[in-house]
């Protein structure tokens, strides 16, 4: 249970970091600052440009990582504590 | 010399884009695209009606992969608390919920007005913006803020994101 959760974590943040390395180029300094500081708009914006900057299959991965780790949050695991 | 060099065909675009984004409004134009703002509204709505139900809500990138909180951490209990009327308790908790709650407000109104008021409102917003810089401002300030979070108060902070010291 704990490695998938690693292993969701792992996969969520290398998807964030590739959606917010298409971003800065696109949108600009203070709208990447933006999905630094709120992931939850990198996710948003990730799927609103999917088509158009080749990043459909990272944003299928990223919200697959984020449902395993809710559905294993909600099954118990020590999600948000280490 | 010092001849401008153009940008290959194809990226100019993004190039225009990305210094727009640097330059102009980058609030105004997000609450521009309908449903790009009421996507994002209807998500935040989401993601604070799981915090109020205690339920697991957005797992952050930072805090999850690297235990490390994000700038944002802790914005949608601090949020709710401000709806509660709870204003110390929200300050403590997160010191822009405020600005965060007046964020969503405006992103919500973007996107449920009609054209007729939708329109003024987005434009009064980015001359606002480009008056002042506001959005850049807050990033700052919210940038600064984390970091001094993190550097002086490291243990309240990662007890405020529900995480061991």
């Amino acid at each position: 249970m704990m490695i998938i959760n690693y292993l969701a974590a792992i996969v969520c943040l290398i998807c964030w970091i590739l959606v917010l390395l298409k971003m800065f180029p696109a949108e600009g300094v203070v709208k990447g600052i933006l999905a630094i500081i709120c992931g939850l708009y990198a996710f948003i914006w990730g799927w609103l440009n999917a088509s158009k900057l080749n990043l459909r299959n990272v944003m299928v991965l990223w919200t697959i990582a984020i449902v395993v780790s809710i559905a294993l949050s909600l099954m118990g695991s020590p999600i948000y504590s280490r | 010399m010092g001849a401008r060099v153009d940008a290959p065909s194809g990226s100019s675009p993004l190039l225009a884009e990305a210094q727009r984004g640097m330059t102009a409004s980058p609030f105004a134009s997000m609450l521009r695209s309908r449903p790009a703002a009421a996507l994002l509204a209807g998500i935040t709505a989401l993601q604070l009606g799981l915090v109020a139900f205690g339920l697991p809500g957005w797992p952050c990138p930072l805090l999850h992969g690297l235990g490390i909180p994000c700038p944002g951490c802790g914005l949608s209990r601090a949020a709710l608390e401000l709806l509660h009327g709870q204003w110390r308790a929200a300050l403590s908790r997160h010191a822009f919920a405020p600005a965060f709650l007046v964020a969503w407000v405006a992103v919500c109104g973007t996107s449920l007005l009609p054209e007729g008021l939708r329109l003024p409102l987005i434009d009064g917003v980015e001359r606002l913006e480009r008056r002042t810089g506001f959005s850049a401002l807050l990033l700052a300030g919210l940038v600064l803020y984390w970091i001094a979070r993190w550097t002086f108060a490291r243990e309240t902070l990662l007890l405020l994101t529900g995480r061991q010291p």
